[in-house]
């Protein structure tokens, strides 16, 4: 009986450990580098440089999906996650405009992806 | 200017000069050879905008300390109806309200009354009872919203975009990407009716990261208008040319043998500025040829209005002689008064009563006067401040500050007068709808300039940069 409760217990130890490590965070450090990123697409895309757009909308398509799992699992945030899912659209059609070298509309998608982000912070960015 | 700044200046100009033409940058071009950036030596020469430009010249009236716009413009009947009543819940949705005065209850001033102008029936208060003459003339934007910190954080947003100093003013990027149109005078100058400079500093018409020859240029008031710019009584013109000519010659010399060394011609095109700006500043800012009628209908000839109305009689001379950006900043009605800006905290009847005099008047007749000489096509007017005014009260009879929701407009070549885009609540809190943020103002002027807000772009640090940051939206609405 003993030995059970032992395998019962490390299992637990586990589950919960595995629970953890599927649980994103987005902090302020997390959201600098966003932040940081989405000024580099920004300028990728004026600059024409078509790899280093692609780079970076793509590295902010990834991050928006973290976005997306830390609020869905925060729960009771569903705006947010439904400007992430936005965002992540964004993403993705400037992937496409950058790479068919319409820089134009990839610019002016950018400047959509920036007033969502900043929908988002009016909501949930914590005052310092 | 004592002779430290004055070297500065030169300093500044001469190393803004060369630097420009260093980086071989130019708007809407991209980067040019090394070959062709060495020729650059005159980075003011006026450059071609991205499409035809609405208007030549932009005048930015900064109304410092953040008039309460609900007591000027934005008539809002439910909040007389709700005045002394603890604000309903609802209409704080979504917003942060961290302001320092804490919320109180609703107020408003039995003093105050609004009536409706012109045909296209916008609202003015009593306090600007001869601005609201020109209702047909303004297009409102009544959704305005921004980041709320203090004064000089949001001053710093409303005239550069950036809440860190750092960023060119949105007058300094029009310079660089425009050029001059007059090498007699600045192109970008700051005008003032204090007896020292505005409190939020120089970085609001600073040229940031842009070459610092596109800086504005601040105008003091009275005759003066740059320190020590004219020539010294000991110095006879003859002499001063003379020593200005042998110094060209020794610089022309020099940059023979170091053609590449285009800081060095700029050097030498900053002390020909400089000379020539002896003659044409103060003419440009002298009023003593004014007619009696102009000088009384910008309030000259009233302790109230005088010290504004100056300057922007003198804005409307610089518009004449096709300087592009004009940046006036609202000082206080009376130099030794008790409000020295818009800022009321308390007392707001007692300031707004001030202030709104102060500006009326001058504003009226500036529109009026711009109008008679067939400028007001080519001229853009924008009044803009760094945040609004609550609807509740702070100190009994003061409003506190309000980033949510407020009114600017705008007035001239160019715009759909007469209209108003965007809205606020019921009770003047927030915007509803779409938002008009500082970036999307600046796009829009940059647009009737003939920029295009996404291509107006700078090299700086291994990044373009462009004057909305990774923001701006051209509102579409309010151009004709």
């Amino acid at each position: 009986m003993r030995k059970w409760n032992w395998i019962i217990y490390f299992s637990c130890l586990v589950m919960a450990g595995s629970v953890a490590a599927s649980q994103v965070t987005v902090d302020e450090d997390y959201m600098q580098v966003m932040e940081d990123r989405q000024k580099s697409l920004t300028s990728n895309i004026a600059l024409n440089n078509t790899k280093a757009a692609v780079e970076d909308a793509k590295a902010l398509n990834e991050m928006f999906s973290d976005v997306e799992t830390f609020y869905a699992q925060k729960g009771n945030a569903n705006d947010a996650v439904n400007w992430t899912k936005e965002s992540k659209g964004l993403t993705v059609a400037i992937t496409k405009y950058v790479a068919t070298k319409d820089f134009d509309t990839a610019s002016v998608k950018a400047v959509t992806l920036a007033k969502t982000c900043k929908e988002c912070h009016s909501v949930y960015k914590k005052d310092k | 200017m004592d002779n430290k700044s004055r070297r500065d200046f030169l300093l500044k100009s001469g190393a803004g000069l060369g630097a420009a033409a260093l980086s071989g940058f130019i708007p809407g071009i991209g980067f040019l050879s090394a070959a062709s950036a060495a020729e650059l030596i005159d980075p003011l020469a006026p450059k071609q905008p991205h499409f035809p430009a609405k208007v030549k010249t932009v005048i930015w009236l900064h109304m410092d300390g953040a008039p309460s716009t609900l007591d000027l413009f934005d008539y809002k009947p439910e909040l007389v109806k709700l005045a002394g009543k603890p604000i309903p819940e609802s209409f704080l949705k979504g917003i942060k309200t961290s302001t320092q005065g804490g919320i109180t209850k609703l107020f408003w001033s039995d003093k105050r009354t609004f009536k409706q102008y012109g045909d296209s029936g916008a609202w003015f208060s009593d306090l600007l009872p001869n601005l609201s003459q020109h209702a047909d003339k303004i297009a409102f934007i009544k959704s305005s919203v921004t980041v709320g910190a203090t004064h000089d954080i949001s001053i710093l947003k409303l005239n550069t975009g950036g809440l860190n100093p750092g960023r060119p003013s949105l007058g300094a990027w029009m310079n660089y990407a425009l050029g001059s149109a007059n090498k007699e005078l600045p192109s970008y100058v700051v005008l003032y009716n204090d007896n020292k400079e505005p409190r939020a500093g120089s970085v609001n018409w600073s040229s940031g990261f842009l070459p610092a020859v596109y800086q504005g240029v601040a105008f003091r008031p009275g005759d003066s208008p740059i320190l020590d710019l004219e020539r010294p009584g000991a110095l006879a013109k003859a002499e001063q040319r003379n020593a200005l000519d042998l110094l060209k010659r020794l610089n022309e010399r020099r940059a023979g043998f170091y053609p590449e060394d285009t800081e060095l011609q700029a050097r030498i095109q900053s002390y020909e500025l400089a000379d020539r700006m002896q003659v044409s500043a103060p003419e440009a800012v002298d009023l003593s040829k004014e007619s009696e009628a102009t000088r009384e209908a910008y309030g000259l000839n009233d302790e109230i209005t005088k010290g504004y109305g100056e300057v922007l009689l003198r804005a409307r001379r610089l518009t004449e002689r096709g300087v592009r950006f004009i940046q006036v900043v609202s000082g206080p009605a009376l130099p030794d008064g008790d409000f020295r800006n818009w800022d009321a905290h308390n007392s707001l009847e007692k300031n707004h009563g001030n202030n709104a005099r102060m500006v009326d008047k001058p504003i009226a007749a500036l529109l009026a006067d711009l109008k008679e000489r067939g400028l007001l096509d080519t001229t853009l007017v924008v009044w803009a401040s760094e945040f609004g005014r609550t609807p509740w009260g702070e100190s009994g009879d003061g409003r506190d500050h309000n980033p949510w929701g407020y009114t600017q407009w705008m007035a001239g070549g160019g715009i759909k007068a007469g209209t108003t885009f965007g809205e606020t609540d019921e009770i003047g809190v927030q915007a509803v709808g779409k938002k008009v943020d500082t970036y999307d103002l600046h796009a829009t002027v940059l647009q009737l300039v003939g920029l295009n807000h996404l291509k107006t772009t700078f090299l700086h640090d291994g990044r373009s940069e462009r004057p909305t940051v990774v923001y701006g939206e051209v509102i579409k609405e309010l151009i004709a």
